[in-house]
Formats: structure tokens, C-alpha cells, sequence
């Protein structure tokens, strides 16, 4: 994603503050027996916005999406929605929908009748229902398929009745869980954009659930990131992925590169200058309340890091290139520089010295893609 | 070697041939004798119906087969109602408490169904509790439920509990995603262990037996009763009548299940995508 498009996104404006923000949990701890999965998180989600949950397999995301639909409750903790504390509500009274991971859409009942499940519980007259469905289908283009059942539709389509089923009654809050993960690559790209445009037009909160962080980049105004049950980080994407605060969330995002080192002299709140091993003094920025003298991690992402000119001043980087793998829109670089492990660097074209990739070639990184870390455990 | 493996399939469909001879033959007889008109059923006296009249204008044979019915349908209902809920109960109950539970449901079947039914019967001596159609379809709940609970639990293994949450998600009550999307996702299972429930309630013998007392009799006893002074043709009529129920039970449970489009879609496993 761009930055221009990450920075547009920010500054989407916020919803009225007098409702309260669409979800707030309170110090939410979720326990089964001696295992924790979700361990003390405090978040505020304001309305409007699309929110990602990310973390890899086991991270405590789909719990929390489980207590906020209800159908778990928190063993310590308060879950609020719009100035309502609902931790006690149970699911069927909470103004909550779920798409559910692999849509759990009814079989023994058509697309229409999915679609018209919740309304049909709120008992409203027929015709409204028949309306409303109407209209939902045509806004996830399923018009015609009304009287088809679920095992006759494509896995794209069956999401689409998933998430019909849930809009149509207009939630306060949509939460998605992996909506797209039994999807192939193509049609992910496709629901993604489908799912962005509803969301902006329909206007409701969409926390959505994902271990890919790519797909929660591309849609998502914050995203959080969670490790073993805690709040790793909250923030744009755009500030998750170039300012992580920690090594887990930095990995977990991209791929990075790591040069240790330590402080050598504190520049300001977030800029220092580090001695990188074998590399020198180097000025970055980092993490706060890094001191002189703390072991840090300074990563750089492998897009950042480009064949040195002669001209060039900053960090220089010599080694042997291992490996090279064409990726279409880029190279990749697997290139021996003397750390623990090679590192890794893109380019877009074919644009360094040496077209084999065998010989010995220099690189460099601008001053801003550094970040500096305090060295993990 | 060889030359005897081969041989193995004639003797086998040969074995096959008496088995299913040895199964049949009786029935065939029975149908055939209730067409028979030579009253000592020694030989073939000509086609008639009038044991077929006869049966229907004797009173005793109306008030059993009534009796019967009223038992086989009061024993399925209860049946199913208790299958259902155990294996409600089942899907969140500990693996030790559903141990034990599974433990008595095929226990109850493992049994000889002479000692439930006698166990049983001096259990409602002792109770004071008069017997009769009561007392006989307790006696069939007892035995037929365990049944019925295999059944439909076996159902409910397949289902996933998602279903029942995506139904309180979207604004049902619990009774109400019960009634909306468990119950018609149990529906073929039920309609099985309903069948299997009334077939094996409508014919039963040893608990009516013991259970019915003086006042209540079912068809089958009666038929018990009508061969130990002397066989009358009149109960091969009745066993025909017997079977015809038993065949349509089955019949409608097969037509529902076909042309139903629900229970067609049930009874073919879900499926399973991802994860």
C-alpha cells in the first residue's frame, strides 16, 4: 500500500464523539483452564472505522471476535459497545453480526431464506424482508441466486450470502473472521476490494480477523497486532510496518533485515545514532526510551536497501550475492554481508553490477528506512 | 490354491441362497397362508379373505392392534424427545460424564430385554403402579430410546456448533436457533430413529408381555397367545396385517426422505471446507 493512501486513510474523520467509541473492551481476559488467550486487552474502536485484528495461528484474535459477538464471555473484563456495557449480553441481543471462518451458512435452507434469517427473527412484515433481502443481494451481486442452496454456490459466492446475511441487519459492528481464508489468491484480491467498498458505503464498523497481513494492510484503517493473547501494537499500517514496536510485530509484518549494534548517542525522542556491527555509526530512528549504550536491533526492510553509487554516503553494505530469485514485479537478493544471516533485498529491476548475482556488489539504505529496536530476549 | 479360491464364490452364494431361503420362506408362508382357504393350513384349500374378515370383525384383534399403535407411537415420541435431548446434552457434557452415559444407552441394549422386562415388572409390583399402556411403552422407552439416541447423536456429532451460533448471531433465541436450524439439520436422523423406534415398539413381545397385565394386550401378544392352543389362520392374517405397518413405516420414511428436499440434502454428509 502507498503512503499517500495510508495517510488518507488516518485522517478519515472521526464519528461522533458524544455515542461513545462502536467497541471499547476493558481489560478482557480470556482463560480456558491454565492456558491464557487473551491476556488483558484494552481497545477502542470508533465507529465508522475498518479495524483489523492480526497475529499469527493461536494469538488470541478469534477469541476476542468470539467474546465481542457474545458467544464467549470474558473471564475478567468489560466489553462495551456504544456506551453500553454488553460483556453479560448474550449473542442473539447484542447489535453485533459475524462471517463466520467458514460462513456457516444453513444448508437446509436457500440463499434467500439465509439472507432473511435475522429479519425473520425480528419479525418484520413480509414484504419489508422480501425488500431489504432484495436489496442486499444486489449490493454483493447475488441477485438471481435467490433460490439457490449454499452447496450449490461457489466458495466467492457462499462468502457473499455470508456477508448479506450479516449486513442486512445493519449491525453497529460487522466482525469478520478469516471471511477470506478458504478463498484462492485471485478471488481474495476481488472480495477484498468488495468488502473495502460496502464498508464505505455502508459506514459500519468492520473488525476483521486475519493472520494475513497483507489483505489487513490493503483494507484496514488501524490494524492491531497480537502475540500469545496480548496487544502487541496498534496503529495505521502504515506506522505498524515501518514503526514496529517490537521485533515480533516487525517480523510479523514483512520480511526484515537485521543489523545489531548499539546506541552511541541519543539524537532526540525517536532519532539516535547507532553503532551497527561492521558497519559503523549510523543515524536512525527507533523505539523511545532506547538509552547510550542499549544493545539494539536496527531492521530494514528489504525494499529499502538498493545497490550503492559511488556517491552515496550513507551505511555501505559489501558482500557476496548467494542467491537471486525473480519474483516478477521485483528481484529478490539473498546477499552474505557478514551478519548471522544473509540478508535479503528487492529491487524492481535487474539493477545490480553483476547480472549473474555472483560476484561482490555494495548496497546502501537511506537514513529513514533504518528503525531501531532494543535487542529481543 | 488357486483352483479353490475360486471355488469359494459358489459355495458362498450357495450359503447366501439357504440364509436368505431360511429368512424368507417363513414369511412368504405366512402370506400365503392367510390367502388360504383349507382351514388346517395342510394344504392349499383355494384363495379366500375371509380370515382377513374375520380378524377385522374380532373385536379383541381391534382393541390389540389399537392398543399397539397407541404404545409404538407414544414410545417414539418419547423416544426421540429423550434422544434429542441427550445428545444436546452430549455435545457440551465433560468426556467423562459422556463415557458414562454412552456406557448405559448400550447397556440398555446389550441386555437380554427378558431381564429389563422383568426387572422392570417386579420394580412396578413393588411401586404398587397398575399396568397397562403405561407401563408398556415405559417398558419400550427403556429399551428403544438407546436406540434412538445412537442415532440421532451420531447425527449431531456431524453437525458443527457454528450453525446453532451463526443462528444466535443473527438475533436468534436459543429456542428458536434450535427450532430454526438444529432440529431440521437433525430431521433425517430423526426420521430414522422414529422409523427404527415404532417398527421395533409396534412388534415387541416380551415387555408387553410382562408390562400389559390382565386388562392390556398388543397384537403381538395376541398373536403369541393365538398359536399355543391351536394355530388358526386367522393369525397368519394378522401377521400379514403386522407386516404391511412395518412395510409402510419404512415406505413413508423412504418417499420423505427422497422428495423431501431438506431431508435428500441431510442425508448426504455436509460439506467440509478448509480448516
Amino acid at each position: 500500500m502507498s503512503a499517500e493512501a495510508a495517510s488518507e486513510q488516518a485522517v478519515r474523520p472521526p464519528a461522533a464523539e458524544s455515542a461513545g467509541p462502536a467497541v471499547g473492551l476493558r481489560g478482557v481476559h480470556r482463560t480456558y483452564g491454565s492456558i491464557t488467550a487473551v491476556d488483558d486487552l484494552t481497545l477502542d474502536i470508533p465507529d465508522g472505522e475498518f479495524f483489523a485484528l492480526i497475529g499469527p495461528s493461536g494469538c488470541g484474535k478469534t477469541t476476542t471476535l468470539r467474546i465481542l459477538a457474545g458467544l464467549e464471555e470474558p473471564t475478567e473484563g468489560e466489553v462495551w459497545l456504544h456506551n453500553k456495557d454488553v460483556t453479560f449480553v448474550p449473542p442473539h441481543r447484542r447489535p453485533v453480526s459475524t462471517v463466520f471462518q467458514n460462513y456457516a451458512l444453513f444448508p437446509h435452507l436457500n440463499v434467500f431464506e439465509n439472507v432473511a434469517f435475522g429479519l425473520r427473527e425480528r419479525k418484520l412484515p413480509r414484504p419489508q424482508i422480501a425488500e431489504r433481502v432484495r436489496e442486499m443481494l444486489e449490493l454483493v451481486d447475488l441477485t438471481g441466486r435467490e433460490d439457490m442452496r449454499p452447496a450449490h454456490l461457489s466458495g466467492g459466492q457462499q462468502q457473499r450470502v455470508a456477508l448479506a446475511r450479516s449486513l442486512v441487519l445493519e449491525p453497529e459492528v460487522l466482525l469478520l473472521d478469516e471471511p477470506l481464508g478458504a478463498l484462492d489468491l485471485k478471488l481474495r484480491r476481488q472480495m477484498q476490494l468488495l468488502l473495502k467498498r460496502i464498508q464505505r458505503k455502508v459506514g459500519i464498523t468492520f473488525i476483521y480477523v486475519t493472520h494475513d497481513q497483507e489483505e489487513a494492510f490493503s483494507m484496514s484503517d488501524r490494524v492491531a497486532v497480537m502475540n500469545q493473547g496480548r496487544l502487541e501494537q496498534l496503529g495505521s499500517p502504515e506506522l505498524v510496518y515501518r514503526c514496529p514496536e517490537t521485533l515480533f510485530v516487525a517480523d510479523f509484518v514483512g520480511s526484515t533485515n537485521r543489523f545489531p549494534g548499539r546506541i552511541a548517542e541519543v539524537l532526540g525522542t525517536r532519532s539516535y545514532a547507532v553503532e551497527l556491527d561492521g558497519i559503523g555509526r549510523t543515524e536512525m530512528r527507533g523505539v523511545t526510551g532506547l538509552h547510550t549504550g542499549s544493545q539494539v536491533v536496527a531492521i530494514v526492510r528489504p525494499e529499502m536497501i538498493r545497490p550503492a553509487r559511488a556517491e552515496d554516503g550513507g551505511p555501505l553494505l559489501t558482500g557476496q550475492i548467494r542467491d537471486v530469485s525473480f519474483l516478477g514485479p521485483h528481484t529478490s537478493y539473498l546477499v552474505d554481508v557478514g551478519t548471522e544471516a544473509p540478508i535479503t533485498v528487492t529491487v524492481p529491476v535487474l539493477s545490480v553490477d553483476d547480472e549473474s548475482g555472483q560476484g561482490t556488489s555494495s548496497f546502501t539504505w537511506p537514513a529513514e528506512a533504518a528503525w531501531a529496536l532494543p535487542a529481543g530476549p | 490354491m488357486r483352483r479353490r479360491m475360486r471355488r469359494l464364490p459358489h459355495l458362498t452364494s450357495a450359503f447366501a441362497a439357504v440364509i436368505y431361503v431360511l429368512l424368507y420362506a417363513p414369511i412368504v408362508l405366512v402370506v400365503l397362508n392367510s390367502f388360504n382357504a383349507n382351514e388346517r393350513l395342510v394344504e392349499w384349500g383355494g384363495f379366500t379373505t375371509k380370515w382377513y374378515s374375520e380378524a377385522l370383525a374380532d373385536s379383541r384383534v381391534r382393541e390389540d392392534f389399537l392398543a399397539s399403535l397407541l404404545v409404538a407411537v407414544l414410545t417414539t415420541a418419547i423416544a426421540l424427545v429423550l434422544a434429542v435431548t441427550a445428545a444436546l446434552w452430549a455435545r457440551s457434557a465433560s468426556a467423562r460424564a459422556r463415557g458414562w452415559f454412552d456406557g448405559s444407552t448400550y447397556l440398555r441394549i446389550i441386555l437380554p430385554e427378558v431381564v429389563i422386562a422383568l426387572g422392570l415388572f417386579l420394580l412396578l409390583t413393588v411401586l404398587e403402579v397398575p399396568l397397562g399402556v403405561g407401563t408398556i411403552v415405559a417398558g419400550h422407552v427403556v429399551i428403544y430410546s438407546a436406540y434412538a439416541t445412537i442415532i440421532v447423536q451420531a447425527r449431531m456429532m456431524t453437525l458443527s456448533s457454528t450453525m446453532e451460533e451463526a443462528a444466535l448471531d443473527l438475533g436468534a433465541t436459543p429456542w428458536r436457533a434450535f427450532r430454526r436450524v438444529t432440529l431440521p439439520l437433525l430431521a433425517p436422523a430423526l426420521l430414522v430413529a422414529a422409523m427404527l423406534t415404532f417398527t421395533f415398539s409396534f412388534d415387541n413381545v416380551i415387555v408387553s408381555l410382562f408390562l400389559g397385565g390382565a386388562e392390556t394386550e398388543t397384537l403381538p401378544v395376541l398373536v403369541l397367545g393365538l398359536i399355543r392352543i391351536s394355530i388358526s389362520p386367522e393369525v397368519n392374517a394378522i401377521g400379514t396385517g403386522v407386516m404391511l405397518i412395518t412395510l409402510a413405516s419404512f415406505t413413508i420414511t423412504a418417499i420423505v426422505a427422497t422428495f423431501r428436499p431438506t431431508g435428500a440434502g441431510m442425508l448426504i454428509p455436509t460439506r467440509r471446507k478448509d480448516s
